[in-house]
């Protein structure tokens, strides 16, 4: 690491050629001067290299406080300084992904870091869905009178952060009502469902309104009524996290909304038993859950998916989707499986390689719907409501635009679901539920 | 995910760099001209000096109460202004003459109603004035000296109203005459340090300090010892002397508002700046700093070294370049400009770390930032825009469109008939013109024409359960 002089240092050196070119002229006296400011800046010098030193060998670590993107992300680094040195002036930035919020904190800043003492730098990011890049964490040190400087120094690497969808019971809580009204298929297997299973012998943690209070009556016995577990359908949540789904407020983009959809749903699935994965593409490639799995294992893998979606500056060539679409295929098991593709038909190129793979999937007996928001929908959320609709209007050719996509696919024979987010879960269910049928 | 850095954005120059230049060669020019100035600055009890010695403190402590000025000459008193004015002089470093005393009480005079007069001094340097008032009052010029331990420091009791302060005093005088507001009970009056050895008789009821009304409109108060109005005192963790002297400007003021204070630095000594440190003795370290930083900012203004540095230039050239010399200077001078050109490169701006940029990402960001500021920009596209909007909206909800004739009627059920055939005539109105079917009405203002088309819209929408906003909601499907 370099110390460089900074301009101060030329101003002391000049007003010191001054002084002493005074003194040689006018008054011996102000020799004196001269020689404090080179002092000055010589102790300065002497400093610097010894601070720089004390840069480089800081030990730092770092907290990670994620729950989910309805919850602030806390970042705190922990930085000591070993040595018996203090870093008077140490001049800090934290480089972080564009897309985050800073709330807390300040993401540039000055320190002083005591010796043998540690100081702690805490950066609050409002939450939202996704995988994003926190760091490096930069620092600069200057001695007190900033005539030197050291190069910006890395003193802590980039992390990730996956900040996970949050999960809307509500919604989950809505679909459990709404399915359980409906006949399901029977799987023959004990677990969550309407029909009756068979009853067994109360043990501590069973509910009480499944105990079958007659049997109780005349028998002596506590016996708990056991439902029939629902479902063996595999269901394939496929979101896209492109850039053309990154439109819009933060935490209101179409990635977002889709993230905490799938999370809401695959909540509800895998209670109900159903074989569920996920597969998260973009730019950067594909991520996919593994295997289908039910229950508490499936849901696990799907949310952990769900906050692999992460957004890229470069948009709007689509090389990259056919490949990651092919994996996705090849990754698919042999029974029928339900695929819903959560994305955005922004362009011609991307609706013609989504229609072909589409077809390509559905040869080999798979069901397959997409499922698309329209975007100007989200980036209206957070105007105030007169701005919204003269915004809209002008965004009519966008949305016209997308509207046409979605009326080509159509016509192309796909299955496509477009409504707004709070409908979409509802609407996913009546789907899953009429190929159960 | 790769990240932007914001960087500093560069300000624009509204004034071009050369007319800087310019300005500042001229301004250079006019000051090697004028030569370089007379650099003077207060050294003793003048109110100016911020040191040890000076008394500023008094001057700031009187501001807080009073008007006050500083007479550097006879002609500041001209500026006078009050309903009663104090003249103060503290321990002045030169007599004040007979011309002089003549011309400060009759400015005085002439400048405010009545005045007092406030002499702290251990010399006689004052007697002149106090002469002059026709005062019994005369400072000895003597020392008093504490019997108990030989000090020049004896305490009096100096009594203002019916205030009663225990004052210690530093190499004080005695003082005669008027009517005595401070003595000293015990003190020892030697005319100099050899003299003490000689005297030591101890006398009781020394007076240090006195009033007089010399006449109905001038009254004189004396206090044998200026120091006790020095920074030094007054700047002490005693504030007995800091209640004394406001307390003594308040006596002295007798209750007037439109008192002005003025303070004599007209018989104080004055030096070079450059010769502080050497001129002032018992320096402390804010004194130290304080001439540290007058030495500074001397040394930065060009007015200061540029004309005799000019001048050494221009006796020393012709010297440099004769004879031998020529071949030591040039090679200097060539080591200069090349340390000059390289030390250039070596030293750098120092610029803070680039800070994060956040980025939102939208399908039209400027249109969208237009909105949020209120600037958005409406024309006839809109209106189609909305037009079919609308239209979209009313076809998938109740069968009609906006081109439709039995639009008004349909509607109508929901908002009553009149209401929707002026809204549809409205918007077929503007529509025609909008797609330049007709020509009237020849001049539209589209910005208008859309935002009323808007409220009314939405007002019909709302009454069939429906918004603008919900325009892509017949496309959903499944």
């Amino acid at each position: 690491m370099v110390v460089s002089a900074t301009r101060r240092l030329l101003s002391i050196l000049i007003i010191s050629s001054f002084s002493i070119a005074l003194s040689i002229a006018i008054d011996p006296s102000l020799l004196g001067v001269a020689l404090l400011l080179l002092s000055i800046a010589i102790f300065s010098r002497v400093y610097a290299e010894l601070s720089t030193s004390a840069l480089t060998l800081l030990e730092v670590d770092v907290y990670r406080g994620v729950e989910s993107d309805r919850s602030p992300v806390e970042i705190v680094y922990t930085i000591r300084n070993p040595t018996l040195v203090p870093i008077a002036l140490a001049e800090y930035s934290l480089h972080y992904s564009s897309l985050l919020r800073l709330v807390g904190g300040s993401s540039a800043g000055v320190a002083v870091i005591p010796p043998k003492s540690s100081i702690k730098l805490r950066f609050v990011f409002s939450g939202r869905v996704g995988s994003y890049t926190i760091g490096p964490l930069y620092m600069v040190s200057r001695d007190v009178f900033g005539l030197f400087r050291s190069s910006a120094t890395e003193v802590f690497h980039p992390i990730r952060v996956s900040i996970p969808p949050s999960i809307d019971y509500a919604v989950v809580r809505r679909l459990w009502v709404y399915t359980r009204a409906a006949g399901l298929a029977k799987s023959r297997v004990p677990g969550e469902g309407v029909e009756l299973y068979d009853v067994r012998e109360y043990v501590p943690g069973d509910e009480l309104r499944k105990i079958v209070w007659r049997f109780l009556a005349y028998s002596g016995m506590l016996v708990v009524r056991e439902a029939e577990r629902e479902s063996y359908q595999h269901i394939l949540f496929v979101v896209d996290s492109s850039r053309d789904m990154w439109f819009g407020p933060p935490g209101q983009t179409p990635a977002e909304h889709c993230a905490r959809i799938v999370a809401a749903i695959a909540s509800y699935l895998a209670r109900r038993g159903y074989l569920i994965s996920a597969a998260v593409y973009s730019e950067n490639g594909c991520i996919l859950s593994g295997r289908p799995l039910t229950g508490l294992a499936g849901f696990r893998r799907v949310y952990n998916t769900l906050s692999q979606i992460s957004c890229t500056e470069e948009g709007e060539v689509y090389s990259w989707l056919p490949t990651a679409l092919r994996s996705i295929a090849v990754n698919l098991p042999r029974e029928h499986s339900l695929i819903l593709i959560f994305t955005r038909v922004a362009s011609r190129e991307k609706l013609e390689i989504l229609t072909q793979w589409l077809k390509t999937i559905e040869l080999k007996g798979h069901t397959a719907y997409i499922v698309t928001p329209i975007t100007a929908g989200y980036e209206v959320a957070d105007l105030p409501p007169y701005t919204q609709k003269l915004y809209y209007i002008k965004l009519y050719t966008t949305i016209k635009q997308d509207l046409d996509y979605i009326n080509t696919l159509k016509k192309h024979g796909v299955k496509v679901i477009a409504t707004k987010p709070s409908d979409i879960p509802q609407k996913i269910i009546n789907i899953i539920e009429l190929i159960h049928r | 995910m790769s990240m932007e850095l914001m960087l500093k954005e560069r300000r624009g120059r509204l004034v071009p760099v050369a007319v800087i230049l310019t300005l500042l060669a001229v301004g250079l020019i006019a000051l090697v001209e004028k030569g370089a100035p007379r650099l003077e600055i207060p050294v003793d009890s003048s109110p100016l000096n911020p040191l040890s010695y000076g008394a500023s403190i008094l001057y700031q402590t009187a501001q807080t109460r009073y008007r006050v000025w500083t007479a550097l000459n006879l002609d500041d008193l001209d500026r006078v202004e009050g309903d009663r004015c104090i003249y103060a002089i503290i321990s002045p470093s030169h007599p004040v003459t007979l011309d002089e005393s003549r011309a400060i009480v009759s400015k005085l005079l002439r400048r405010c109603s009545s005045t007092a007069i406030l002499i702290a001094d251990e010399e006689t340097t004052s007697n002149t004035l106090l002469h002059h008032l026709n005062s019994s009052i005369r400072i000895l010029g003597n020392r008093l000296v504490d019997p108990l331990d030989l000090s020049f420091h004896p305490t009096a009791t100096i009594v203002l109203s019916d205030r009663r302060y225990e004052i210690k005093l530093d190499l004080a005088s005695e003082v005669l005459g008027g009517v005595a507001i401070g003595v000293v009970e015990s003190a020892i009056t030697v005319d100099g340090a050899s003299s003490l050895q000689r005297s030591l008789v101890a006398r009781s009821g020394v007076c240090v300090a006195s009033t007089e009304r010399v006449s109905d409109r001038i009254d004189v108060a004396v206090v044998g010892d200026g120091s006790i109005f020095l920074n030094q005192v007054l700047a002490s963790n005693q504030t007995i002397y800091r209640r004394f002297a406001e307390d003594l400007l308040d006596y002295l003021c007798g209750g007037s508002t439109s008192c002005a204070v003025v303070f004599d630095a007209m018989h104080s000594s004055s030096t070079d700046p450059r010769d502080l440190a050497r001129v002032v003795a018992g320096l402390s370290p804010q004194d130290l700093l304080y001439i540290y930083m007058v030495q500074m900012l001397l040394l930065l203004h060009p007015a200061v070294w540029l004309p005799p540095a000019v001048a050494f230039i221009d006796r020393m050239l012709p010297q440099v370049f004769r004879g031998y010399a020529m071949w030591v200077s040039l090679p200097l001078l060539a080591v200069v400009v090349l340390y000059a050109i390289k030390g250039g490169e070596a030293t750098s701006r120092d610029e803070p770390l680039a800070e994060q940029r956040e980025i939102e990402l939208y399908v039209a960001p400027e249109l969208r930032r237009a909105a949020l500021e209120g600037r958005i920009k409406l024309d006839s596209r809109d209106f189609i825009n909305l037009y079919t909007m609308v239209d979209t909206v009313f076809r998938g909800l109740v069968g009609v469109g906006l081109d439709d004739a039995r639009f008004p009627d349909v509607v109508g059920r929901y908002t009553g008939v009149e209401k929707s055939r002026s809204f549809w005539k409205f918007m077929n109105r503007y529509y025609r013109r909008a797609v330049r079917k007709s020509l009237w009405p020849p001049i539209v203002f589209w910005g208008r024409v859309v935002k009323r088309a808007v409220s009314e819209g939405e007002a019909m929408l709302n009454a069939v359960g429906s918004s603008i906003l919900q325009y892509a909601l017949p496309y959903q499907s499944t």
